[in-house]
């Protein structure tokens, strides 16, 4: 089923309901209560989400030992959503980012091991092929990468390295920048210099690199603490060390955009929670069990305007663009039996 | 936290992920060995061309190998499936093969990393790797590569 050729769209016009899920890092059943949080996904992993629209802000990688599993669990997520009229999008998280340039600093033993088993059933069937009379030649997978690192690390560059099969098959169809409606998705924030830049331009460019057309090391915006997937100026939880005059000013730059979904830090003991004005929110809450195993929480955005927490346990949280987030608002519809039977025996909270 | 009552075990995704790599070699053979399958295809079933299929001498190596059986009942099953991603209901027969591939391993030699082997390998693909002039590796170089403090 090859992609390659394919170009990513930047823009895609805002669905009925749009979800929002945060860094992952390798932890599929974390990964799976998030979807199911966000009612998208039943107990046998199908798709029921309809036309629902998922985007996911990247950082499927490190931290967990189930990396390839949430990668693939995404994928064929996002065959059945398109199926049903609804989608699946990931972007590049700084640790997709990193892997890619064999930055292992974050990678965990059973991540190295997972790779090491992948490895060992990639090649058995390029030897399936290579014994078919007929067919090309299957590539060495480890061509270049010296027999002297171990095997769990080879695998992974092989299987990571831009044109690797993993990052061609996988990462380079991920977006670094994706604007939907008016809600502008990217993993760590966007500067102005960035749109002057242009976002097609980036999404295109780190794509060509993915799939190795431009050596190893990826494009500049993609290093350092103002790359796109770096950015920590409208996430830090301290919103008093956010900058949201910068923010504003990317965002007045972007046409149409009204706010910025986030990923990339921790929102320790705050949970999804929006600043400067509902104009950026910030969804990483620490799923994984590497990061603290956060409670699942998703971002829900009706009709391109009401944007919602959903969770499993905390109350149903309402972001009113123009006021601040409040706890325990009363939830206009009254109808979400599903979601309330999992919430703690508090009625009279929500009128 | 309430559990589900049925869930997909995580082997299953294992599974599923390992189904996906083998289908796309499977894909590869079947192309090549269903066009060898001669006869009006509209008046062949579905069974009898990956029957004939199986026939051809591209596979030959495969099928009279010493894990044969399980591959001719793998590509059989995945030649004849009607699931929406093909093979996706072959789960059982895969492993079959694959277990009897892990336990013939000398029928079915990886690189197992042979030096000199790997030196020529390298000069080749570095070739391979040029689009005009200029080598670019997409190999991060040792003194990039950093992995985690143990």
């Amino acid at each position: 089923m090859g992609r390659r050729g394919r170009m990513l769209s930047t823009w895609l016009p805002a669905p009925e309901r749009l979800i929002a899920i945060g860094d992952i890092h390798g932890d599929l059943s974390k990964a799976r209560a998030a979807l199911r949080v966000a009612q998208v996904l039943d107990a046998n992993d199908h798709w029921i989400g309809g036309k629902t629209v998922v985007v996911q802000v990247g950082d499927l990688l490190d931290r967990g030992g189930e990396e390839l599993k949430v990668i693939y669990l995404l994928e064929k997520l996002k065959l059945e959503a398109q199926s049903a009229g609804g989608d699946v999008h990931v972007l590049n998280g700084n640790h997709e980012i990193m892997n890619m340039e064999g930055d292992f600093r974050y990678v965990t033993p059973a991540g190295l091991n997972d790779f090491r088993n992948w490895a060992h059933w990639f090649t058995l069937g390029n030897l399936l092929k290579d014994k078919c009379g007929g067919l090309t030649k299957t590539p060495d997978l480890f061509h270049s990468i010296p027999v002297s690192y171990p095997e769990g690390l080879r695998a992974r560059i092989a299987a990571l390295r831009p044109g690797g099969p993993i990052s061609s098959r996988f990462l380079a169809n991920h977006r670094t920048v994706l604007v939907v409606g008016s809600s502008v998705f990217v993993h760590g924030g966007l500067l102005p210099a960035h749109m002057d830049y242009g976002l097609e331009h980036i999404n295109q460019e780190v794509r060509d690199w993915i799939l190795g057309k431009n050596g190893w090391r990826g494009p500049s915006y993609l290093h350092g603490a103002n790359a796109i997937v770096w950015l920590r100026k409208y996430s830090d939880v301290k919103e008093s060390r956010c900058d949201c005059e910068l923010l504003n000013e990317a965002i007045a730059s972007i046409p149409g955009a009204q706010r910025m979904v986030v990923g990339h830090t921790i929102q320790h003991r705050r949970g999804i929670n929006s600043i400067c004005n509902d104009t950026v929110i910030r969804v990483d809450v620490g799923l994984s069990k590497g990061c603290g195993d956060g409670e699942p929480q998703v971002l829900e955005i009706m009709n391109d305007r009401e944007l919602r927490v959903l969770s499993a346990h905390s109350p149903l949280q309402f972001i009113n663009a123009g006021n601040t987030t409040k706890n325990g608002i009363a939830i206009k519809d009254k109808d979400k039996i599903g979601l309330q039977s999992l919430l703690p025996d508090n009625p009279q909270q929500y009128v | 936290m309430g559990r589900p009552v049925v869930h997909r075990s995580d082997e299953e995704e294992q599974q599923q992920q390992r189904d996906e790599d083998a289908s796309h070699s499977l894909n590869a053979l079947a192309t090549e060995a269903l066009d060898t399958v001669d006869g009006d295809d509209t008046e062949l079933s579905l069974e009898e061309k990956a029957r004939r299929a199986l026939e051809c001498d591209c596979v030959a190596e495969l099928r009279d190998g010493p894990c044969g059986t399980q591959f001719s009942e793998a590509f059989f099953c995945f030649l004849t499936s009607t699931a929406e991603e093909q093979g996706s209901d072959c789960i059982k027969p895969f492993i079959a093969m694959q277990l009897c591939m892990s336990s013939h391993p000398t029928a079915f030699t990886q690189y197992t990393g042979d030096e000199q082997m790997h030196e020529r390998t390298d000069q080749e693909s570095s070739k391979d790797d040029t689009d005009g002039h200029e080598f670019l590796s997409n190999t991060p170089p040792e003194e990039a590569i950093r992995t985690p403090r143990s």
